[in-house]
């Protein structure tokens, strides 16, 4: 009898014991779970900022996050199922399924449409698929000779098409993928290898006979129109080179070509597109290679008389009417290689030959070509090397062009043209040209003196500027015969102005905040708005024309061309970028929380669209597996506790050792509390005024409140869930849950001032993105007043503290109590920035005894 | 008459209405007041506050009325008092005297008032008026989907009466 008792405890003692390591264990893991929680959600907070437009970021940053972003939510899924015994496989399963998703957005491929081998240049401009088809240089050029109408030699393009052809005909694609994908933007030394290897490769391969056949066929064409029979000039046309994305001078080009050596020199250009520099500037820019496909552009060669570039604004004075012109004698190589030093004109558009400002360098030698092919630098006649290479007639032509090319394409561009030796001028490139826009805006005044003002007070929502006709709308029915470019004027913001956003040019209105819903949405449209300006609706009369300068806060009278122009140059942003909707598409993947309710059936990994689902299902299921709720399982003894409170806040505590007072029962009042940051936060909580029972005899309607709220909030009950404590005695980790959002806060408090810390994080809300948003403000600017280090996101908030004594901790930590409690469901009512202001005081005044 | 005004049309929507959750304070809900008066200058002037409950359920209404007599319960004590003569309220002495900051912090659910009625959105305007008399209120919940989608007062009413009475 004696024996088995004593059998008995040796049991239950070593059970108990090996209880507290598994606890140890599963902790650790729950630590590196919530760490990894962290980390996602502030990578995906950084990605959905990216995407408000106003960042610059490559494919890289995109892979990077990608990359992390699963990295960190693997480890997250692993140590959940490190804590439940492997028990969430679907959930791993699941991960997979949305990390391959978001993968597949990352990678998809464009493919080389199919198209003539060649195209004449009379049969291309920019519409269509035609840039994909010719590549960038000879879309330009196309759209340029035909729909602008700029004098453009003849000629035709060799298409992507062909590329493909040649790269078939010869079985390279697989080799090229392969060799490609050997090398790392970190190993210089791989690249330069891959680099010989695929040049020896190309240049091995045979150009396919009808490839051959139609590069001929288009050459006698070329040469009836010409009515000889031309040397040729052969430019890259790289896909994606001069559209989106400028490849200057990263490929191969040949002038005074024989024609007979059309195909050698093909094979050659086709080739540059691997050279090291190139490889380097694709993958530095995030292009894949599967994307890199090679046109040329075959023109005959002009006998250049001068040659040049003209920038249709001047890059350093984007501020300014006043355009470039770069010039040298001969071919134009030298002109932007740096060769020689060239001439340079600044030309202002307005006025006449006199104000042009001219810088003539002494240029010693030039590019000719050489009879019968190729090119060869010979000195300058001794009178030409002083003179400069244009009269006024020509660059008064050449800033008729910059006019017509701006006014045609809305932003500035990058120009190469040659004179010839009749005089004539022939443009023989057209691109984008990067305009800092920053620049522009800091060079430009804040207000132009020429012009009537009409209103400068307001804050600025939306940056830009723009112009039409006042339309003042009073009542919902004013937005539905609302003019194309009209100038939106009313005395109040509302979202639905969405609904004319895509046509107005501007928003004005008399009150209103930059951070509200229709603010948002005139950012997401990048309509110029002004809000609360007070009189705007007094001052603007209906159908006046206004200009709105939303960079500076002004309106003025009438068009303002000058404010318009500069905006033209603003317009070439990221949003076509495929950088930009790669992005997009990967955070369509990601973000979005659809997984809302514990409560629901759907939460299940089944039911987890993305990233997103996935963290919030571990985080919950985290937390059921350290206090063992559901699954049937028996709570045994010395796990979980319950607190004891009469507020509608249940707690549930797990004790790692000395957090709390043992008694005989499982409730444990709060008097039994031990650890020292629970303590402390526990008595801010409970300092604070609580939903008392509600009246009697007032039934709530049987209706979802606010029905923009209701549909966030759709399926989200509040949490009804109890909230989860670990506790050691100067330890704790508290997951609050609470009206409808999560905040958890983790504190060490003990002697040791330096290992004391607190980190507070906090997410989500039942209310609309935009009152949550005012609470997260809320939240960081009370907490800043508590000394914690704040950032915050959207509705994410982390915050962390450390090494204070601890009883200023506790102070703090009690603060963050009452924090806790006061902000539940604040979100909903805080429906200005005013009133979040408001707020902010009453807390500090009021609980956290902060004078003035 | 072609096509009756809708209650809808007349409404003003829910977003703008600005509510507050039942357990805060009367001083909390003045400050709403007070910022929503500054927010909505000349749009609308919200005279009341929504009270809602932890599932964002409509529970009533605050309206100024509701907040001046929740800081001074003497005007509802003694009534019978003042009733018979109103010039005795000089004897209530120093009206919001030191219990004002204590009676401030009284919770909004013990001084609103109760949602009497509702209209549903697509009703015309008719019997929006007719519940108001009936009912004696200045204003009552929208219903559309089931959802509370706005408010509608009897002043915007009025001026839709006003209209057909002196055209424009």
């Amino acid at each position: 009898m004696n024996l088995l008792k004593r059998a008995w405890q040796y049991l239950a003692k070593t059970n108990k014991k090996k209880k507290t390591e598994d606890l140890a264990e599963k902790y650790a893991h729950f630590q590196r779970l919530l760490h990894a929680n962290n980390q996602v959600l502030a990578l995906m907070a950084d990605m959905e900022e990216k995407l408000s437009g106003d960042y610059l970021f490559d494919f890289q940053y995109i892979r990077s996050s990608v990359n992390e972003l699963c990295q960190e939510t693997s480890t997250l899924v692993a140590s959940l199922n490190s804590m439940g015994g492997w028990r969430y496989q679907d959930l791993s399963q699941a991960l997979l399924r949305i990390c391959s998703e978001v993968e597949k957005a990352l990678h998809f491929k464009r493919e080389i449409p199919v198209a003539p081998l060649v195209l004449p240049l009379e049969a291309i401009t920019l519409e269509g698929n035609l840039v994909e088809v010719v590549g960038g240089k000879n879309a330009n050029l196309g759209e340029v000779k035909n729909r602008v109408g700029l004098p453009v030699p003849h000629g035709f393009a060799v298409t992507s098409y062909a590329y493909k052809v040649f790269l078939e005909h010869n079985q390279l694609a697989a080799r090229i993928t392969e060799l490609l994908g050997w090398w790392r933007l970190e190993d210089l030394d791989s690249l330069a290898r891959v680099s010989e290897e695929l040049k020896e490769i190309v240049q091995a391969a045979q150009v396919p006979p009808e490839l051959e056949e139609a590069l001929n066929r288009a050459y006698e064409r070329l040469a009836e129109q010409e009515h000889n029979r031309p040397l040729l000039a052969m430019r890259s046309s790289a896909v994606g080179e001069d559209h989106t994305f400028t490849f200057a001078g990263q490929y191969e080009t040949y002038l005074n070509v024989p024609p007979a050596e059309m195909a050698a020199r093909y094979k050659d250009i086709v080739a540059s597109l691997f050279t090291p520099r190139a490889l380097f500037y694709y993958k530095n820019k995030g292009f894949r290679e599967e994307e890199m496909a090679m046109g040329v552009a075959v023109m005959p060669m002009i006998r250049a008389r001068a040659s040049g570039v003209l920038f249709t604004r001047h890059p350093e004075m984007a501020d300014q009417e006043v355009a470039l012109i770069n010039a040298v004698w001969g071919l134009g190589r030298y002109a932007v290689t740096g060769r020689v030093n060239p001439d340079q004109y600044v030309v202002p558009y307005r006025g006449g030959p006199e104000v042009v400002e001219k810088t003539i360098p002494a240029k010693e030698v030039m590019l000719v070509n050489t009879p019968g092919g190729g090119v060869a630098e010979v000195p300058v006649p001794p009178e030409m090397v002083q003179a400069p290479c244009l009269n006024d007639r020509e660059i008064g032509q050449l800033m008729e062009w910059a006019a017509i090319l701006e006014g045609h394409y809305g932003k500035p561009q990058d120009v190469e043209w040659t004179l010839d030796e009749d005089g004539r001028l022939w443009l023989l490139q057209s691109r984008p040209l990067q305009v800092s826009v920053k620049k522009a805006r800091a060079g430009r005044p804040r207000t132009l003196k020429q012009y009537t003002v009409l209103l400068d007070q307001g804050t600025v929502a939306c940056r830009g500027v723009g112009a039409g006709p006042v339309v003042l709308v009073r009542r919902q029915e004013d937005l539905k015969n609302f003019p194309e470019g009209g100038v939106l004027v009313a005395r109040h913001t509302s979202p639905r102005y969405v609904t004319v956003m895509p046509q107005a040019a501007a928003i004005i209105t008399d009150a209103g905040s930059p951070t509200g819903h229709m603010a948002l949405l005139a950012r997401e449209f990048r309509i110029p708005t002004i809000v609360n300006t007070g009189i705007a609706t007094q001052v603007l009369q209906p159908g006046q024309e206004v200009t709105v300068d939303a960079d500076y806060n002004n309106i003025y009278a009438g068009i303002v061309p000058e404010l318009l122009e500069s905006q033209e140059a603003k317009r070439n942003d990221l949003a076509e970028t495929p950088v930009f909707q790669t992005l997009k598409e990967v955070v369509r993947k990601v973000v979005p929380l659809n997984l809302l309710n514990p409560q629901e059936e759907t939460f299940t990994p089944e039911h987890c669209h993305t990233v997103h689902d996935i963290v919030r299902y571990a985080h919950e299921m985290s937390m059921r597996e350290m206090f063992k709720l559901g699954e049937g399982e028996v709570v045994n003894e010395g796990e979980a506790l319950e607190l004891e409170s009469n507020l509608p806040f249940q707690v549930s505590i797990l004790d790692l050792g000395g957090g709390v007072k043992k008694g005989l029962r499982r409730r444990v009042k709060s008097q039994q509390i031990l650890s020292l940051p629970f303590k402390a936060f526990w008595e801010g909580v409970t300092a604070m005024r609580w939903p008392q029972t509600k009246p009697a005899g007032v039934q709530g309607l049987a209706s979802v409140f606010v029905n923009t709220e209701a549909e966030v909030a759709q399926g989200a009950a509040p949490y009804r869930d109890r909230s989860f404590v670990i506790l050691s005695k100067n330890y704790m980790n508290f997951s609050i849950r609470l009206g409808y959002h999560l905040s958890m806060v983790e504190a060490y408090v003990g002697d040791q001032i330096n290992d004391n810390f607190i980190n507070f994080h906090f997410q989500g809300g039942g209310s609309t993105s935009e009152r949550r948003e005012r609470r997260t403000r809320l939240i960081a600017d009370i907490i800043d007043h508590l000394d914690l280090h704040c950032e915050w996101k959207g509705d994410h908030l982390e915050a962390r503290v450390a090494k204070y004594p601890p009883q200023e901790m506790a102070q703090r930590l009690s603060l963050l109590g009452k924090l806790t409690v006061y902000t539940k469901q604040l979100d909903m009512v805080l429906f200005s920035e005013g009133i979040v202001d408001w707020y902010i005081k009453d807390f500090l005044q009021e609980h956290a005894g902060v004078k003035n | 008459m072609p096509d009756p005004k809708k209650v809808k049309n007349l409404m003003i929507p829910l977003e703008d209405y600005p509510h507050i959750p039942y357990w805060f304070t009367l001083r909390q809900a003045m400050a709403i007041v007070r910022e929503a008066a500054i927010k909505f200058e000349g749009s609308f002037e919200p005279r009341a506050v929504l009270v809602f409950d932890e599932k964002y359920q409509l529970m009533g209404i605050l309206t100024l009325r509701d907040i001046i007599k929740g800081l001074e319960p003497r005007f509802l004590k003694e009534t019978a008092l003042i009733k018979a003569d109103p010039t005795l309220t000089v004897l209530m002495g120093d009206l919001f005297g030191p219990n004002l900051k204590e009676a401030s912090q009284r919770p909004v659910s013990e001084v609103m008032s109760p949602i009497k009625v509702t209209v549903a959105a697509t009703d015309p305007i008719v019997k929006a008026l007719y519940l108001m008399i009936k009912e004696n209120v200045g204003m009552m919940p929208v219903i559309q989907d089931n959802k509370v989608a706005g408010m509608i007062r009897l002043s915007d009413l009025f001026q839709e009466i006003s209209h057909m009475v002196l055209g424009d």
